[in-house]
Parts: C-alpha cells; sequence; structure tokens
C-alpha cells in the first residue's frame, strides 16, 4: 500500500491514542498513582470492546451483515484460551493461534449458512447460534466449568517463555493488538476489499453485476468479525481470568451493534467514539453523577435510544458528525487549511496533495 | 421409556408451547405487516406484566384488573411505537428496522429496573392448586395454572385464525401482508391496520408473559421473556414466516420435539435446546424459507 499523507495523519492519531492508553497504565502503577487503578482496569476492558466493535464495524458498516452472535463468539475465545492455558497446558502463543483458527473456521461455517438465507433472517440464525453456544458455556462442565464459570487465577501465563502475565503486563499486549488491529482494519477499508464490502452493502446484485465476488467477501467479513472476536475473548480471558456464561448474553451483542450504528461507517474514529460511548462513558464519567451512580441501567436507556434516533434520523453516525465538523471548520477557520497544509508540505511529497483531493470528494 | 413420562413430558410442555405460540403469533403479526422482525417483542411483552405486577403486589389490585391493566400498557406502547417510530421510518431497510426494534429493546432493559422493577414485583398464578387427568389409563397432574394458561391462549389463538380468514380486519391484514402499496390503493387504511397489529403484538405478549411471569420467577429477571422471543424467531423461521401458521406450528414442533429429545436421558435433557437448535439450522439450510416457505420472486 502506498503511503499517502492523509493516512499519516491517521497513523499518527493511532499512535497517540496508543500512547494514551499505555500512559494511563503507567501513571496507575503502584509507584506512581497519579490515575486509580479502577480507572486503568476500565481501560483495559474498554480496549477490548473495542476490538470486537473493529471486527463488527467491516461486518455490519462495510458489508451490511447484522449478526447477533457476536457475545457468543467472544465467550468461546475465552473459553478455549482458558481450557487450553490451564487444562492442557500450551503456551500463550500457541493458544492464540489455535483461537484464530477457530475463529477462521466458525466464520467460514457462518458465511456459508448466511448465503443461503437472506438478509433479515441473517440476525435470527447468528442468535440461534449464540444460543447454542450458550448451552454448550452452561452445560459442557468439563470444558467450560458450567454455571459457576471457569478461572485460570492459579495458572502462572508466560508470554515468549519469560513475560510473567500480570494484569498490568496483559494491559500493554492489549494496548498493542488494539493498535494493531485498529491499523488493519483502517488498512482494509481503504482497500479494494474494503471498497468491495462497501459496495455490497449498498446493493448486492449491483456490486455483483459489477464483479464483486458476494461468497468470497461475505465469508472474508465474517471470518474477520469472528477472528476479531475470538482474539477479544483471548485478550479477556488472560486479562480478568475468568469467564462465566452470563457474560456472553444478547445484551453485549446488541451493545456491539449498538456502537457501530451510532458511531457510523465513515470514519475509523467515528467508530471509536462510538465504542466509547457505549462501553466507556459510563464508567469514566457519568458514575460521578448521582443519577447515573445509583442506576446503572440508565446508560444502556440512553443507548437504546441514541440508537433508534441515529437510524431514523441521522444514518450517519457521529462519523457523519466528525466529516462535517471538518468540512466546516475548514470553511469558516482560515487557519486550519493552513496548518493541515503545512503539515503536508512537510510530511510528504506534493504529489500526495492530489490523492487528498480525490479522497475529499 | 413408558407411556407415562411421554404424557408427562407433553403436559410439562403445555405451559411453555402455550406462551410460545402467543409469542410466535406475535411475531408473525409484526413481520406481516411492518416486513421487520420485531428483537424488543420479548422487551413489550415483560413491561406489560411488570405494569400489571407493580399493580397487582404494590397496589394490591385484583389480579385479573392488573394483568388487564397490563395488557393495555403494552398494546398503547405497541400503538405508540408503530406512530411514532414505524411509521416514520418507511424509507429505511429491512435491517434498519431491525435495528430499531434491536434499539428498543436496548431502551426498555436499561428504562424497567429503573422503574417497573424496581421494588422486584411479581405476579401470582391465575388459580392455585393442581388437578389431575385421566389420558390413555394413565393419571396426569398439572397445575390448574397451566391448564387455564393453556386454554386461554388456545381460545386467542383459534379466535386471532378465524378473525383473520373471516372478518373485514383479517382481510385487510392479509391484503397488507401481501402488498402494503396495493392494499393502500384498494382504499384499506394501511396505517390503521399497521398500528393495530403493532397494539395487538403488545398486548398479546403481554397476555403471555403475565402467565409465564408467575411460573419462573419474574420478579429478579427482566428479560424472562427473551428465551420466549428467541424461540419463537426460531419457531418462526422452522415455520417460514410466508403463511400464518407457519410460526405456531413451528413453535410446537419447537416445544414438543425439543422436550421428546430430553427423554433421552439427564446428558441429553441439558443439551435439548443445541441439538433442536442444530436440526433447526439443517433445516433452514435445505429450505432457506422454513417449512412451509413460499418462494418470493425478487426483483432488482
Amino acid at each position: 500500500m502506498k503511503f499517502k499523507s492523509r493516512n499519516l495523519y491517521q497513523y499518527l492519531g493511532f499512535i497517540a491514542l496508543g500512547l494514551f492508553f499505555v500512559l494511563i497504565q503507567i501513571f496507575a502503577l503502584p509507584g506512581i498513582k497519579l490515575v486509580e487503578s479502577s480507572t486503568a482496569r476500565g481501560f483495559g476492558n474498554f480496549m477490548i470492546h473495542i476490538i470486537i466493535v473493529l471486527g463488527y464495524f467491516l461486518l455490519l458498516g462495510y458489508a451490511g451483515l447484522a449478526s447477533l452472535g457476536t457475545a457468543g463468539f467472544v465467550g468461546l475465545g475465552s473459553y478455549i484460551t482458558g481450557y487450553l492455558l490451564a487444562s492442557v497446558g500450551l503456551p500463550p502463543v500457541l493458544v492464540l493461534i489455535i483461537t484464530i483458527l477457530v475463529g477462521v473456521l466458525l466464520g467460514l461455517g457462518v458465511g456459508f449458512i448466511s448465503l443461503r438465507i437472506e438478509g433479515m433472517y441473517l440476525a435470527i440464525i447468528t442468535l440461534g447460534l449464540a444460543e447454542i453456544l450458550t448451552v454448550l458455556f452452561k452445560n459442557a462442565t468439563g470444558f467450560t466449568g458450567g454455571v459457576s464459570g471457569l478461572n485460570i487465577y492459579s495458572t502462572p501465563v508466560k508470554l515468549l517463555g519469560f513475560i510473567n502475565m500480570t494484569r498490568e503486563t496483559t494491559y500493554f499486549v492489549i494496548v498493542a493488538v488494539m493498535i494493531g488491529l485498529l491499523v488493519l482494519t483502517y488498512n482494509l477499508t481503504k482497500s479494494p476489499v474494503g471498497r468491495a464490502m462497501l459496495s455490497m452493502k449498498n446493493s448486492e446484485s449491483a456490486a455483483q453485476t459489477m464483479g464483486v465476488s458476494s461468497l468470497k467477501y461475505r465469508l472474508l467479513a465474517f471470518v474477520i468479525a469472528t477472528v476479531f472476536a475470538m482474539i477479544a475473548g483471548f485478550l479477556y480471558m488472560l486479562y480478568y481470568r475468568y469467564s462465566e456464561p452470563t457474560k456472553w448474553n444478547l445484551n453485549l451483542s446488541l451493545n456491539v451493534l449498538a456502537s457501530v450504528v451510532i458511531g457510523g461507517t465513515g470514519s475509523i474514529w467515528g467508530i471509536l467514539l462510538g465504542a466509547y460511548f457505549v462501553f466507556s462513558l459510563n464508567d469514566t464519567v457519568l458514575v460521578n453523577f448521582a443519577f447515573f451512580n445509583e442506576n446503572p441501567n440508565a446508560f444502556i436507556f440512553l443507548t437504546g435510544t441514541l440508537m433508534i434516533l441515529v437510524v431514523m434520523f441521522y444514518p450517519g453516525g457521529i462519523s457523519q458528525l466528525l466529516i462535517t465538523l471538518r468540512i466546516k471548520s475548514k470553511n469558516f477557520i482560515p487557519w486550519v487549511k493552513k496548518v493541515e497544509k503545512s503539515i503536508t508540505a512537510k510530511l510528504a511529497k506534493p504529489k500526495a496533495t492530489n490523492h487528498d483531493k480525490e479522497d475529499k470528494s | 421409556m413408558s407411556l407415562y413420562s411421554i404424557l408427562q413430558t407433553l403436559t410439562s410442555s403445555i405451559m411453555q408451547a402455550s406462551v410460545l405460540s402467543l409469542s410466535a403469533f406475535a411475531i408473525m403479526l409484526i413481520f406481516k405487516t411492518s416486513n421487520t422482525t420485531n428483537f424488543a417483542q420479548g422487551m413489550i411483552s415483560a413491561l406489560g406484566a411488570f405494569m400489571a405486577a407493580v399493580f397487582f403486589a404494590e397496589l394490591g389490585q385484583n389480579l385479573i384488573l392488573s394483568i388487564v391493566i397490563g395488557i393495555i400498557t403494552s398494546f398503547v406502547f405497541g400503538l405508540l411505537i408503530d406512530v411514532l417510530i414505524i411509521r416514520n421510518s418507511k424509507n429505511i431497510n429491512a435491517v434498519g428496522k431491525q435495528m430499531i426494534t434491536m434499539g428498543l429493546a436496548l431502551l426498555l432493559i436499561g428504562l424497567l429496573p429503573m422503574t417497573l422493577q424496581k421494588n422486584t414485583p411479581s405476579l401470582a398464578p391465575l388459580l392455585e392448586g393442581n388437578v389431575s387427568l385421566q389420558i390413555l389409563g394413565e393419571t396426569i397432574v398439572i397445575t390448574r395454572h397451566t391448564l387455564i394458561t393453556f386454554i386461554i391462549s388456545t381460545i386467542l389463538i383459534v379466535g386471532l385464525f378465524l378473525a383473520l380468514k373471516f372478518t373485514k380486519w383479517g382481510l385487510s391484514v392479509r391484503a397488507v401482508a401481501n402488498s402494503e402499496k396495493v392494499a393502500g390503493m384498494m382504499g384499506i387504511n394501511t396505517r390503521w391496520v399497521t398500528a393495530f397489529t403493532w397494539a395487538l403484538a403488545g398486548g398479546l405478549g403481554a397476555l403471555a408473559a403475565s402467565l409465564y411471569g408467575p411460573t419462573i420467577g419474574m420478579a429478579t429477571n427482566v428479560g424472562f421473556m427473551t428465551p420466549i422471543q428467541i424461540q419463537g424467531f426460531m419457531a418462526a423461521i422452522l415455520g417460514g414466516f410466508s403463511m400464518f401458521h407457519g410460526p405456531i406450528v413451528g413453535a410446537l414442533i419447537l416445544v414438543f420435539i425439543g422436550n421428546l429429545f430430553g427423554l433421552g436421558g439427564e446428558t441429553a435433557s441439558l443439551y435439548k435446546d443445541l441439538i433442536i437448535y442444530t436440526l433447526i439450522f439443517l433445516v433452514v439450510l435445505v429450505k432457506p424459507l422454513g417449512l412451509f416457505g413460499k418462494k418470493v420472486i425478487k426483483k432488482v
């Protein structure tokens, strides 16, 4: 992929985001204590959810396939990880590879089922699949620990044989994986694959007429979403060292869907803000208000309401808002344009500005 | 596997079958007129049941009166959903409408614990005690509540099917289901038909939830109708959405065959949902439109 000036801004942004998350944990280390350790834990949880949302963003936002199986896949990832680490005793890297392989197979399976059924039934079928997984989580006691859950508190986990995975080191691994997947997702959306998926979303028949293989891209979208969810499950198990069936219910799937709907599909930052709104705003900001502190469910009400309003009146979501603000600010504040131009000139060859114009139009 | 255990399994499935049939009927009605699957069905039902429970447990009203108030609540709520939301989203595609209903489900999941469910009210069974029935020489014991639930839902569903077949309202629902545009041209008030089906679906759901709630401890579980809703969807895709009776037949197959699997021992009864859902997947893979599905040719 060619290195465009526009991409450079984005990568700088991703790196800044990663640094922000890393700093939060460093400030929360026992010696420094500028930030509460519970705050850092909240951000760790948030980043795991970002990974789920990124996979789902490609599936729903780009390929236009609404699935409700997400929570089941994340749960499966966490259980496979826990089982292989504790009962079989495999090293974490091998466990991650196995988890990803299972994700690929599962994604292919769901993708093939989705080819047979129409768009609207897909949500029901994937919901049924999540139910099947929940039955397994609850009853396959030898593998999942049953209703009381599976924990690996007493299993020491060593990454690459020497890094002891405490909660803090796992946090840094999560930051690295999250930023890596963020860059991967961003590149995919700007690549021919992403554009092909987007064309499928708008009209599958038209896309097929233009030579976009429905089979290939549907399967790809499902594989990506499932693998991301399984990776999130892997990280969840390493971070919390505990997994229970009630965690992986319909509410999680609905919330993941809500964050993609609220985030919109125009920009990856919109998705990140959508995920922040759904999964972290309540824990980081609203919990300071007495009302939200007393009613933890009030926030779900807000999410639901906002989701309905976005679908009905502002289908672009937060992304649309960001793009509009960007254009408006350029028109009204002359120096934004100037600064941007000077940075572009410094960072990239002059030719890149052409691409810039094309992207905006 | 004796005759007694088969009969006992069948009678113990009656509660689930009755409630599920009502829910499946509600899901199918909305699918037919608004062309979307209502993911908020379970929560709208729970709303009515909790309203009834508040009137019954906290305000000390008569049980029947409370349930009627609950049904009216969900009825009005369903009506409002159509008038405020669905009516204004005509040009949103089917998946977008699905997302609206998912948003509604989240909205109610957040709203109920703050308001109606706050003091964990619960409903009582309609009638206490058991009855013994003589079937094929075996004595089967079921609760009076189950029996009366079965009678109410059978009467309702048979009545609704007769109404769909023979009344003017039924004709207009079938016309809208066939093609909303053409129905509108023929002078049918399609807005009213759609609004009424949403309201009716809400009311049926609230009745189902009020009858089902006392048997499974609704007080602490705000999503107690969600499993029924999911089974309703599975039943609907098993039977197919294209015929009105599809989802009901699907519901009966799902409950009775599922519970007969449960007779095969302890492991089988733990995994009966898994088995029946996998079977439904296989059916859907072979017949994507369900057992009674009719192919609709799609124009681009």
